[in-house]
């Protein structure tokens, strides 16, 4: 059951995440080597622009702003939050050269795949679990036996609860180092 | 509780990135490698670059005289031979900044 999951929800999921961060890579790649270099810059500026309209999300939550639906402002934090992050994982590709922006990319790859988590792996854990149940139920099962045969995914659905507790705080450092990023071109570049 | 943690982390993080940033600059927010003749200056970031302007000609020109390019080194040296296609070129420069044809970081 465990085993199941794991293959067919969780490796998947890790697999096209690092296929699309390699892509990212990719196509940064061809971007800078050629004509379209300048351009780079800009999706750094898209990108950080749609994750802080995202943020109006995260205000709402915390009630420090009192408009919009918590729940449409939901999907569009969702929407911006992704299409920023993809921006900026274009815009800085892999390069190594910096410390600085090179914390706030992990930070922030970090950051999406905890709200990934949260978003689809943890309702597919709770999903699996739920059909289980009715399964077992049908087989007439004993409730002990029914929960011990569902103690292994209910132990990753209850560690996958906590996304949050990744989400948020790596935010914070993403953020922190992402203004770093844009203070010291600010200082050393030439606009 | 949670918006004061969140506040201090950040602090913490900013804190930590711009202590970094003074004491390793080049590790930590070098946008590329040094070229091989200015890597004796890459923890020194203020000896080309201007804050808030990039790193302007008149600070190559302390070192890098216009009337000397292609004939004497920066240490004083005369170039044997001189460099006159290059001489020649610099000196016939009108509004052209270094920075656009040199990169030092690449």
């Amino acid at each position: 059951m465990t085993a199941r999951f794991t293959f067919t929800k969780i490796l998947p999921f890790i697999i096209i995440y690092a296929v699309l961060i390699g892509a990212a890579a990719i196509l940064h790649y061809y971007m800078h080597s050629s004509g379209l270099k300048w351009t780079l810059r800009y999706l750094g500026i898209a990108g950080t622009a749609l994750i802080l309209i995202s943020f109006f999300y995260s205000l709402r939550k915390r009630k420090v702003i009192n408009f919009g639906k918590a729940k449409s402002l939901l999907q569009i934090h969702e929407l911006l939050a992704w299409t920023g992050s993809l921006l900026i994982l274009l815009h800085a590709g892999f390069e190594f050269d910096a410390v600085i922006p090179r914390m706030a990319v992990f930070a922030m790859l970090i950051v999406v795949a905890s709200g990934l988590t949260g978003k689809y792996l943890l309702k597919q854990a709770r999903e699996s679990i739920k059909e289980k149940r009715l399964e077992l139920k049908a087989k007439n099962l004993s409730e002990e036996e029914i929960e011990k045969e569902l103690f292994a995914l209910s132990l990753i659905a209850d560690k996958m609860q906590l996304w949050r507790n990744v989400h948020i705080p790596l935010t914070v450092i993403f953020a922190a180092f992402a203004l770093l990023h844009i203070i010291t071109i600010l200082l050393f570049w030439r606009w | 509780m949670v918006k004061h943690t969140a506040l201090i982390s950040f602090l913490i993080a900013f804190v930590l990135g711009v202590a970094g940033i003074i004491v390793f600059p080049y590790y930590t927010i070098n946008p590329g490698v040094m070229i091989e003749d200015h890597m004796h200056l890459k923890n020194d970031c203020l000896s080309c670059h201007t804050l808030g302007f990039g790193a302007q000609t008149e600070k190559c020109v302390e070192c890098h005289r216009v009337s000397g390019i292609g004939i004497r080194r920066v240490s004083g040296e005369e170039r044997e031979p001189a460099n006159t296609k290059s001489s020649f070129l610099h000196q016939s420069i009108i509004n052209i900044q270094c920075y656009d044809c040199h990169t030092e970081h690449n």
